[in-house]
């Protein structure tokens, strides 16, 4: 056997072992990880720690054809290219990613908490690898991505459930010291559906304009379309036009 | 608020008759299976709306009114009923569904669920045996639902035990009182328990785990 045959030949050994190692490595690194995560949930700690393995195997791969190859520079190069290309390409993916380890390790809320963020407001569906699943006040479904977690600040309503939610009623054309008696009989008729009594917070007179701000405390989020239905319609009954806001 | 109280046996008659406690008006609606039933529900309870339904018929039903439901007791005498109920609510988004429990034994498998707010009647018996007979090393009076944590009863056998329960408290800074031999209770100062003492402590059950782990270990 010539010394090239012989270098060769132990280089190939090396590769294979590195190769061995990797796989070796990444299987007892999943089973410490899974076991150490699981307090986050079975299923994050289990694709957490696959990641990792992946990227423990992908790493022997590197260094085995870094053993093989004459030129460790260029592959090494390559590899960084390959690397950078797929961390900008999927970068949104990551940040999602990056978004999940930070919602199930920080845990600002669970699924079934109303939350509010930026503009929208709803009820946790489910929190999954990509997106965060709620409902609406008006019962849309909304999906919203996991690295706008990381981004925009969370207020967590579910402490206060049930929801306190402001209406403003403007009537037109009713007289002042009748308005809390109406408003009063009205609210009664959807008292049932409430959590408790609501409150009338505040009456203003402008001209010919009475505007009321009231307090409703309700549970589920998607009956406030069914609560300013019945509520028109109970004002209506009783010969009074309104504007909800 | 709106509930819903499916059965209408005696674990129904607790649920109902919180639920009046809570909300005196609210609106409360009991889904039994059975005419008969249905007549004596209306008996006891004449605030609540009794409805009478098939078992097949009570997912259309909360399907139809999932918008204006907003709790929902799945409380019939059945446990695969329960199971059924609770799950469908859940898929439904109705806000909070709890389940009750019939057989302790099938708590796992609403756990297994993701059945969130479970109610086991039973599982005072075994904290209430062992706080009569007052023979225990940890005992779980009360878990709250909302979350992962409760109130405990620790007897303090010895001094080893009494270090490592002392050492918790000051580490952690739990809410606790304890009680003697004869029942008197002590000031909340770690310093006051003695061996022998009973020490009740509110904090989350990983903490409590944790102390039970130090405790089973041994040594200093």
């Amino acid at each position: 056997m010539t010394p090239e045959e012989y270098s060769l030949m132990i280089r190939i050994i090396l590769a294979v072992l590195s190769i061995i190692l990797s796989i070796f490595l990444g299987s007892g690194l999943r089973k410490i990880i899974t076991k150490n995560l699981s307090k986050f949930g079975q299923a994050f700690a289990s694709k957490f720690a696959e990641v990792l393995r992946y990227f423990l195997i992908i790493l022997g791969a590197v260094i085995a054809f870094s053993i093989l190859s004459l030129d460790i520079v260029v592959l090494t190069g390559v590899s960084i290219g390959i690397f950078i290309f797929v961390l900008i390409s999927m970068r949104d993916i990551f940040s999602n990613y990056a978004g999940e380890i930070y919602l199930r390790v920080r845990r600002p809320f669970g699924e079934g908490d109303f939350i509010k963020i930026g503009k929208i407001s709803g009820r946790i569906l489910s929190i999954n690898s990509q997106d965060v699943e709620i409902v609406s006040l008006e019962g849309e479904k909304i999906i919203i991505p996991n690295q706008f977690f990381l981004k925009h600040p969370v207020i967590n309503k579910s402490s206060t459930i049930p929801t306190s939610i402001e209406l403003k009623i403007v009537f037109k054309g009713l007289e002042l010291d009748k308005t809390e008696e109406t408003i009063m009989e009205a609210l009664n008729e959807i008292r049932p559906e409430l959590f408790e009594d609501p409150r009338i917070i505040s009456i203003n007179q402008t001209d010919d304009r009475i505007e009321v701000d009231l307090l409703l405390h309700i549970v589920n989020q998607r009956k406030m379309k069914w609560v300013v239905n019945k509520l028109s319609s109970e004002f209506h009954k009783r010969g009074v036009e309104i504007e909800i806001e | 608020m709106r509930s819903i109280v499916i059965g209408g046996g005696h674990l129904a008659y607790f649920a109902v008759t919180t639920l009046r406690e809570i909300d005196s008006k609210g609106r409360i609606v009991i889904i039994e299976f059975t005419s008969e039933k249905i007549e004596m529900l209306k008996k006891t309870f004449p605030y609540a709306e009794a409805i009478q339904q098939s078992v097949d018929k009570v997912e259309e039903y909360i399907v139809k009114n999932r918008s204006l439901i907003d709790i929902l007791i799945s409380a019939t005498d059945s446990d695969a009923l329960n199971l059924r109920y609770a799950k469908h609510s859940v898929r439904n988004e109705i806000p909070i569904v709890i389940a009750v429990l019939n057989n302790p034994l099938n708590e796992p498998i609403f756990r297994r669920e993701n059945i969130k707010y479970l109610i086991n009647p039973y599982k005072t018996i075994t904290s209430k045996v062992k706080e009569i007979v007052n023979k225990f090393l940890a005992n779980t009076i009360y878990e709250f639902s909302r979350i992962n944590g409760g109130i405990y009863a620790l007897k303090i056998e010895d001094a080893r035990i009494l270090r490592k329960v002392r050492n918790f408290i000051l580490k952690n800074d739990p809410p606790f009182f304890s009680t003697s031999v004869d029942s008197r209770v002590r000031t909340s100062s770690a310093e006051n328990i003695e061996v022998g003492d009973v020490v009740y402590v509110a904090c989350l059950d990983k903490d409590i785990k944790d102390l039970l782990e130090k405790i089973k270990e041994g040594g200093k």
